[in-house]
């Protein structure tokens, strides 16, 4: 049983309570509280159940490695699952429940599991549910699914906001204990930017809390007093930023480091950002993320009330908690003599320490049977027995002790995960049985210098005296990769060296376990992988570490391995007759911690979710009730449906109007690029597949792009400015991409050509007037001269319509009498308006996007996107005219005249008219008879656009057939979505105005 | 020009939508004396170093270093002809409202027989401005300039959240945003969400925590 001590405490304030809920009942902490150390306090070691056989479990650790004490914190919009207890600060009115468990945490139907483990082995689903195949889907993938698994996605929107922040350093330390305070003072007193983030909400990690029991001082200094004052010199220093309850989750290549900031979840009512993502770009990173204790893998150690030795500590001296009344220690190591210690002073029963270890005459257990303990060296633990919670322990000698709680120390491992992201390289330290990092194999920076240094605990160095030494050394070299003089070694803060007696690896305890006690020792809690799963593993051929995680399921829990990975290929290795080294690790991929969801989407939700696109006159149309088609980013009126009208009426509608009178489009999404330079002409007939230097000045010409395969990736009308400048159309998804383009081959290939491009885009309002009274239109508003002889069609001018400035275009994609307008972008409201006014005698509406396509349609003209689909090339389309044959190159030749691309059996572009006058389904396909390769009907063409024309009142279609030029008038037949087929004509796509005299009026 | 921000925004920094300037984007060779002489003609700048802007001397005393956290109502009338260094072939010219078509033409005038693109693009931006001391530390939310080094002279185009953007300073204090136009209500709902109250990072007056 668990219970707050009278005193005692470092973190917390007794003055304080705080009232918070755990399943549904009201309880109180202290302020400095975790929740488990809380809920340890009020005697509840209980806090879940394990995620495969729904056994009760504890906490193990007091931090970020802990597998078990997960629960679900907060409800309804701030709900989030998988919580750990350990790192969760109390704060009033906390509401958490436990997880995994039905119906309630003490009373557990599924652990019915757990009497069934023996049926349960490691890869247990694999070889169980294969058969039937559809099974697996249908019936043992829900239930699996519903028994097993953590907490509950949460329902509904998140109703906390997060955000990002991009911060630049010089240097970023990782972790704020000693080492890492070490490391930023001298850092910072060299006058380099420092940046400073720690994981929890204390600086001076375990030092602080050793030193309560070992009495240990820096400089002379009790630690406490050290650490505060190292904190107050950072603080008062400009050039460092220091940061508690902020991780640092991930180290990327060229610097770049992801840290996590939990800025309010200890204090949630506070209107600021929940969490912050920091994103930054350092020059040189120090990892002192110290280091995490092993576990032991005995039978019954996964029972409430078995902890790590120095997290039993740490609840005891921090939060004033002794996690049990009678604790035995066990350990393969002299640090979890402290622990023993601080329970004693703190008046907490010690049965007695078991060591591994034999001839311990000297140092920590010579001290310890000093001080009265009772010390079994060559100790083992048999078994622990108990129901939910420790009730004794068993030795292999037979003894058996009573007592509640049980402190483990299998030695501490490095946490070298930041140092591993971007490829620092480890060493297996054979005197303290853990990876570290090789400080020879740094990840390396872009200049092939280390990326990264190692400080503290984290680099195996254990020992006060030893983190503080390599906190100073990590300093100078960081400092001398900045070409910063190296700091004074003397400024280096000292401790006294400690006499450590070497540790004694123990990977299965006893060693000659049986296999019914190899089924008891759990190695990953959270994911219920024991001993024996690893060895199962093993013999069944899973002899790579990654197969054997990903077949057991170690490691892959949320704590993603921090308490069972050593220890896990420890027993690999043993079972395989190997060496650890040889064997290896899993791979270290960021983040250390789980990061939330939310601080990774940062801004980007609601109407900040996608940059949405507005053209000047996207106000207009929302009230003119335009329906919106999503364009690129853009957005753009699909059609303006009228009271009682549908959308299709309304598309209908809009067409006959631009075929009858008169009707509108905005088309200023269409991309403008301006080309100007003495080789603009020149570098446009490379572009272009056609020829644009003959252009004269003040005409217009269409021009197809074409990538260096020689696919088609774009079309648009160019018109000439001036002798070297040119305006460059594009589709409206393409102005960026075509410019890109344009520039990529100007920097790259074309260096030396006097050629400058601009994307003017946006700076332009354009509106396409449409209709046999475009002109009328235009013409009342005044100011141009647009006769059919002074602006002949596919020609520009430039002036005044009405009041304002404007280049108009005679070009013409719908196949009418029509006009571009452009006009400076602020003015596009101003000139739809005056449009619309000035259309009203003919009955002007706008038009939208899809009336335009129909239209074209009609006209045969191609689509980017429809007739092109990344393998198209301008000859299936039919567009030869469209292509020089006077010119040397351009971009996309030599790829068109590859075998394959000059096939005369390639699919080329037909209209394709149904026989009964029925619209074809998009995408169909024009069927022949057999079967190909793979059994599959055998096709001959396809549909790449279709709609319904009101024009000719019947289905029209473009498509891609086999030979189609010169199949005209034969019947195809056609799949249909519906099922059956349709018979369909080959015919010319032109199928309205085949001789162009409408445009031309 | 439209309006993405109908008032100013006060959060832990303020955010308005600034006034119209012309912009003439004016690529070249910026090291030619052609080009030195064009700029100072028709502007009164020098060309900037990179990553830079300069700014015309100014007839009255205002100068260009004074804090002026305190601007927005008067805003615009203060802010003279600039320069901004946009890459290593190109500028970006401010000036007065309206007259972005005269500048492009007079500098072509002035840059004749130099290959040089000068273009018109007030009509294609719309403009920001984030005051008071932390104005930085809006930006750094939706930028990864390095923005707490910047200072009056400094000029970035970089990237805003999803979207090209480009950033300067022109007095201590006051950052100057610009965009495309296209997604001005964008970028108004993202520096108004990043200015928010609450939000202060306290970075710019570093304590321990």
């Amino acid at each position: 049983m668990s219970y707050r001590l009278e005193q005692g405490g470092l973190r917390i304030d007794r003055s304080r309570r705080i009232g918070f809920s755990f399943d549904g009942r009201g309880t109180e902490g202290f302020a400095g509280d975790t929740l488990a150390s809380a809920l340890l306090g009020t005697g509840r070691r209980v806090m879940g159940r394990s995620f495969k056989y729904h056994r009760p479990r504890g906490p193990v650790t007091c931090g970020a490695d802990e597998p078990n004490a997960l629960v679900n914190l907060g409800q309804g919009g701030r709900a989030e699952p998988n919580q750990r207890a350990t790192v969760t600060e109390l704060f009033e009115g906390l509401t958490a429940t436990s997880q995994n468990r039905w119906p309630s945490l003490a009373f557990d139907v599924g652990a019915i599991n757990a009497r069934l483990s023996r049926f349960l082995p490691a890869g247990f689903y694999y070889k169980t549910f294969l058969w039937p195949r559809s099974f697996w889907k249908h019936v043992y993938e829900p239930v699996i699914r519903a028994s097993a698994g953590l907490g509950r996605p949460p329902e509904g929107p998140d109703a906390d906001r997060y955000e990002h922040l991009n911060v630049h350093a010089d240097l970023l330390v990782a972790g704020g204990g000693v080492a890492g305070l070490q490391a930023a003072l001298m850092a910072g007193r060299a006058g380099v930017s420092v940046l400073l983030v720690e994981e929890t909400a204390h600086w001076g990690g375990r030092a602080v809390i050793d030193a309560a029991t070992d009495g240990a001082r820096i400089d002379g200094q009790p630690v406490a007093d050290w650490v505060a004052a190292a904190v107050a010199e950072l603080g008062s220093m400009a050039n460092v930023t220091m940061r508690l309850r902020t991780v640092a989750a991930g180290l990327y290549d060229h610097g770049f480091a992801l840290a996590w900031e939990r800025v309010t979840d200890h204090r949630p009512w506070d209107d600021a950002p929940r969490h912050r993502l920091w994103r930054i770009r350092a020059r040189h990173v120090v990892t002192a993320t110290g280091a995490l204790e092993r576990p032991i893998a005995f039978p019954g150690n996964d029972l409430p009330g078995v902890m790590l030795a120095g997290a039993v500590r740490e609840y005891l001296t921090g939060y004033g908690v002794a996690v049990g009344r009678e604790v035995v220690v066990v350990t393969n190591n002299d640090d979890a003599y402290r622990t023993a210690h601080a329970l004693k002073a703190a008046g907490v029963r010690v049965p007695a320490i078991l060591d591994v270890r034999s001839g311990v005459a000297s140092g920590a257990p010579a001290a310890a049977r000093e001080a009265g303990f009772r010390v079994l060296e060559r100790s083992a633990i048999a078994k622990v027995t108990g129901g939910s919670s420790v009730e004794a322990v068993t030795l292999t000698s037979g003894e058996t002790i009573i007592c509640d709680a049980v402190a483990m120390s299998g030695g501490y491992s490095p946490v070298v995960h930041l140092w591993s992201h971007t490829g620092g390289k480890l060493l297996w330290d054979e005197t303290q049985a853990h990876f570290r990092p090789d400080p020879d194999r740094a990840p390396l920076a872009a200049d092939g210098g280390a990326a990264a240094t190692a400080a503290g605990a984290a680099t195996g160095g254990l020992t006060l005296a030893e983190t503080l030494a390599s906190g100073g050394q990590a300093a100078q070299a960081a400092l001398t990769r900045l070409g910063h003089a190296e700091a004074d070694a003397a400024t280096i803060a000292t401790a006294e060296p400690e006499d450590v007696l070497p540790m004694k690896p123990v990977w299965m305890m006893p060693a000659e376990a049986t296999a019914a006690q190899r089924q008891k020792m759990w190695l990953d809690y959270q994911n219920d992988v024991k001993v024996s799963d690893v060895q199962l593993a093993q013999r069944e051929g899973y002899e790579s570490v990654e197969h054997a995680k990903r077949y057991t399921t170690l490691g892959m829990a949320t704590d993603q391995g921090k308490l069972s990975n050593i220890n896990g290929l420890a027993i690999l290795a043993q079972a395989k007759g190997e060496a650890i080294p040889q064997v290896g690790t899993t791979t270290f991929r960021p983040p250390y911690v789980p990061i939330s969801m939310g601080s990774i989407a940062g801004e980007a939700r609601g109407g900040l979710f996608q940059p949405i696109r507005r053209t000047p006159m996207h106000a207009l149309h929302d009230e003119a009730g335009a329906v919106w088609e999503p364009v690129g980013h853009w957005r753009r009126p699909f059609a303006y449906p009228q009271k009682g009208e549908t959308r299709d009426e309304a598309v209908q509608r809009e067409i006959a109007q631009v075929r009858g009178r008169v009707a509108m489009l905005d088309a200023s999404t269409l991309g403008k690029i301006v080309v100007k330079g003495p080789d603009a002409g020149r570098f446009l007939d490379m572009i272009y597949t056609n020829m644009m230097s003959t252009l004269k000045v003040g005409r217009c010409r269409y021009g197809l792009i074409c990538s260096e395969n020689g696919f088609l990736i774009d079309d648009g009308v160019v018109a000439r400015l001036g002798e070297d400048e040119f305006l460059c159309h594009t589709t409206t998804g393409g102005a960026d991409r075509i410019h890109g383009h344009m520039e990529e081959w100007l920097q790259t290939e074309w260096w030396d050509w006097q050629v400058y491009t601009a994307n003017v885009t946006e700076q332009w309002a354009q509106v396409a007037v449409a209709g046999p009274k475009a002109r009328e239109v235009l013409e009342s508003l005044g100011g141009l001269d647009l006769a059919r002889d002074t602006l002949p069609f596919m020609s520009w001018t430039e002036g005044r319509l009405g009041d304002i400035p404007a280049r108009v275009f005679r070009i013409s994609f719908s196949g009418e009498l029509s006009y571009e307008i452009a006009v400076p972008a602020s003015r596009g409201p101003e000139l739809w308006r005056a449009l619309r006014r000035a259309g009203k005698p003919h009955g002007i509406v706008p038009y939208g996007t899809e009336a335009m396509h129909i239209l074209r349609a009609e006209k045969g003209f191609v689509m980017i996107g429809d007739e092109t689909d990344g393998t198209v090339i301008p000859q299936d389309l039919g567009l030869d005219w469209a292509i020089s044959k006077k010119k040397d190159d351009y971009i996309g030749k030599r790829a068109q005249m590859r075998p394959h691309m000059a096939d005369p059996e390639r699919w080329k572009l037909v209209g394709l008219e149904t026989l009964d006058g029925s619209v074809l389904s998009h995408a169909a396909l024009a069927l022949e008879d057999g079967q190909n390769a793979l059994g599959q009907r055998r096709t001959q063409g396809r549909v790449t656009s279709t709609y319904r024309s009101p024009t000719l009142n019947r289905g029209i279609a473009m498509g891609l057939v086999r030979h189609g030029p010169d199949r005209m008038g034969e019947v195809l037949e056609f799949s249909r979505v519906t099922g059956g087929t349709v018979q369909v004509r080959i015919v010319d796509p032109v199928l309205y105005d085949k001789e162009g005299k409408r445009q031309d009026v | 020009m439209s309006e993405f921000l109908s008032r100013p925004y006060e959060g832990f920094a303020r955010v308005e939508q600034s006034a119209p300037r012309a912009m003439v984007s004016l690529r070249g060779d910026l090291g030619s004396q052609a080009m030195a002489a064009a700029v100072s003609e028709v502007s009164g700048c020098a060309i900037p170093e990179p990553l830079r802007l300069t700014q015309a001397a100014q007839d009255d005393d205002r100068g260009g270093g004074q804090t002026s956290g305190q601007s927005g109502a008067q805003h615009g009338g203060q802010y003279g002809a600039a320069c901004l260094w946009m890459s290593p072939d190109e500028l970006l010219l401010l000036g007065p409202a309206g007259t972005g078509p005269e500048l492009a033409a007079r500098l072509t005038e002035a840059l004749a027989g130099q290959h040089h693109l000068a273009v018109d693009v007030s009509e294609a931006r719309a403009l920001f401005r984030v005051s008071g001391p932390a104005a930085r530390e809006v930006m750094m939310k939706i930028t990864p300039a390095d923005v707490a080094r910047m200072g009056p002279g400094d000029a970035r185009r970089t990237r805003l959240a999803q979207i090209a953007g480009a950033l300067w300073m022109e007095r201590e204090a006051a950052i100057e945003v610009a965009c495309f136009r296209s997604v001005g209500a964008y970028v108004a709902e993202l520096l108004t969400t990043a200015a928010r109250s609450g939000g202060e990072v306290g970075l710019l007056h570093p304590a321990a925590t």
